[in-house]
């Protein structure tokens, strides 16, 4: 029996009353428990900034009642129940039962169209980064600290958040825009956004469609909504959206994908994606959004395995990409499309770094070949120069105090050459200049 | 083991190839390329 009004304590499997049966929700909980989870506090009347901000913008003003408070769900991998938890709290020592803290999903008031609760802003925590099943890959995500607070305890979850598209103020491209939003907010302290107020800015440029209920944004109101924040936007298109060429990447645009994708999400920059998916049977396509969060590194240059914050499946969800193709596979195919293409990728970027990735590649392509002749691997990497030298504070390299006391931009573009053994010398592009540029020092390491 | 005169050479080429406006003119090109989408796409609403 539970004497607390505001929360509950459960199992996963007790959840569904409350989180739905939604395939976020359905994600969510074999997700949570994949990462071990046993325990579920919840708590019922919680405050969440981006529902309240839609409350009051949309819902406060419809005829029917919607509630303005939601339920926030935490996930831990100890085993407690509300005496352990009520006993813990009086004796301030709630750590020692809750075991990890996986993190939080809210789930809004809301109904989707099939009468199941939305998911709101959800931060759980990421798979580990190395690989159990194949040692010589790790996944690489992108993710910042967040800290929760908890009846006066903190606890930190290192995450992307994510959260559903609430149709009525935004579709599949507000809920990436929201994503990328929060990644950009911890990197470059630009403005938080609600759903609602991203798809009302976006659509700032308009179309033919309705503003609301939305019914989806396109790519000119992507790039409207990022500018309007003050950010720039680098892009790559592997392969146009038309039914004749969306499965036809050239080469060359394979090759910079697997670069891009690599650069930015270790620069912890998520990169927004245009899908398009086709059904065996029709002769035309369907757009989505996604966001990419991570991806897995293996021992070659090629990306086999993304990880997607899709707002119609879930956070971090595993995604195969077919060597030498466009083509992805992951939910989406099971559920009646027989393709899901990626055709263009965007990363929201701070205005300052303004070397075009494009030309950094090109001048990285042609170096990484003269490298591969003489039995030396290249990389490519975008750096914030504190987060550079705090890495070189760690490294063995030639005259380390001049390298470490030397001026460097803001952002760097870094050319690092190495073999399977060590590492050789970094090569510093300026990435605040606005074509490719050779800043010094060129960083040796110790043999 | 390469030797370190091998290393010295790869960052003067990097060097060089940016002095040289036949390869800058090669990534331009190729960087627009990449870059270009139809007006038709972007126009297409993200609807799923």
């Amino acid at each position: 029996m539970n004497g607390y009004p505001f929360f509950r304590i459960c199992r996963p499997d007790e959840l569904e009353p409350v989180i739905g049966n939604s395939v976020q929700a359905q994600y969510i909980l074999k997700y949570v428990k994949d990462l071990s989870c046993k325990t579920c506090l919840q708590e019922k009347e919680y405050i969440d900034r981006d529902y309240m901000i839609d409350y009051a913008d949309f819902y406060s003003r419809s005829f029917q009642e919607f509630k303005r408070k939601v339920n926030r769900i935490h996930f831990f991998t100890g085993e407690f129940d509300e005496d352990d938890f009520s006993r813990a709290l009086i004796d301030n020592d709630l750590k020692s039962i809750c075991g990890d803290y996986i993190g939080f999903t809210v789930v809004k008031p809301i109904e989707n169209s099939l009468r199941q609760p939305t998911i709101g802003r959800t931060l759980l925590s990421t798979y580990s980064c190395n690989n159990d099943r194949d040692h010589n890959s790790r996944r690489i995500f992108t993710r910042y600290q967040y800290p929760v607070h908890i009846f006066g305890n903190e606890f930190t979850v290192e995450t992307l958040p994510f959260q559903s598209q609430d149709t009525a103020v935004g579709a599949c491209a507000t809920a990436s825009l929201w994503i990328s939003c929060n990644a950009m907010n911890k990197l470059f302290d630009t403005e938080l956004c609600s759903p609602y107020e991203i798809t009302e800015r976006s659509l700032t440029y308009p179309s033919i469609s309705r503003k609301f209920p939305s019914t989806g944004l396109d790519p000119y109101q992507v790039f409207n909504f990022l500018w309007s924040q003050g950010l720039d936007t680098e892009v790559l298109v592997l392969a146009n959206m038309n039914i004749h060429e969306y499965d036809k990447p050239s080469k060359q645009s394979l090759q910079a994908a697997y670069l891009f994708i690599r650069a930015f999400i270790r620069a912890n920059i998520p990169i927004i994606t245009a899908l398009s998916l086709k059904r065996e049977d029709e002769e035309s396509l369907d757009y989505h959004a996604a966001v990419i969060s991570g991806f897995t590194e293996g021992n070659t240059d090629a990306v086999s395995k993304l990880y997607f914050h899709d707002d119609q499946i879930g956070p971090f969800c595993g995604t195969e990409w077919t060597h030498n193709t466009n083509r992805l596979s992951n939910e989406w195919v099971s559920r009646g499309w027989d393709s899901l293409n990626m055709n263009i990728l965007i990363a929201p970027i701070y205005h300052k770094l303004r070397l075009p990735i494009l030309e950094a590649i090109g001048h990285f392509n042609k170096m990484k070949s003269i490298a591969v002749e003489r039995g030396i691997q290249a990389d490519l990497l975008i750096y914030n120069s504190n987060d550079y030298k705090a890495e070189l504070l760690e490294q063995d390299i030639v005259d380390k105090p001049r390298v470490l006391m030397s001026n460097l931009p803001r952002f760097i573009i870094v050319e690092r050459f190495f073999t399977e053994h060590r590492l050789f010398k970094d090569v510093l592009l300026d990435g605040t200049h606005p074509f490719p540029s050779i800043i010094e020092p060129v960083v040796e390491y110790n043999q | 083991m390469k030797t370190k005169g091998e290393t010295h050479q790869l960052e003067d080429i990097a060097k060089s190839l940016l002095d040289d406006p036949e390869f800058i003119k090669d990534v331009e090109k190729s960087s627009r390329k990449l870059t270009e989408l139809s007006v038709e796409d972007l126009l297409k609403p993200f609807t799923l």
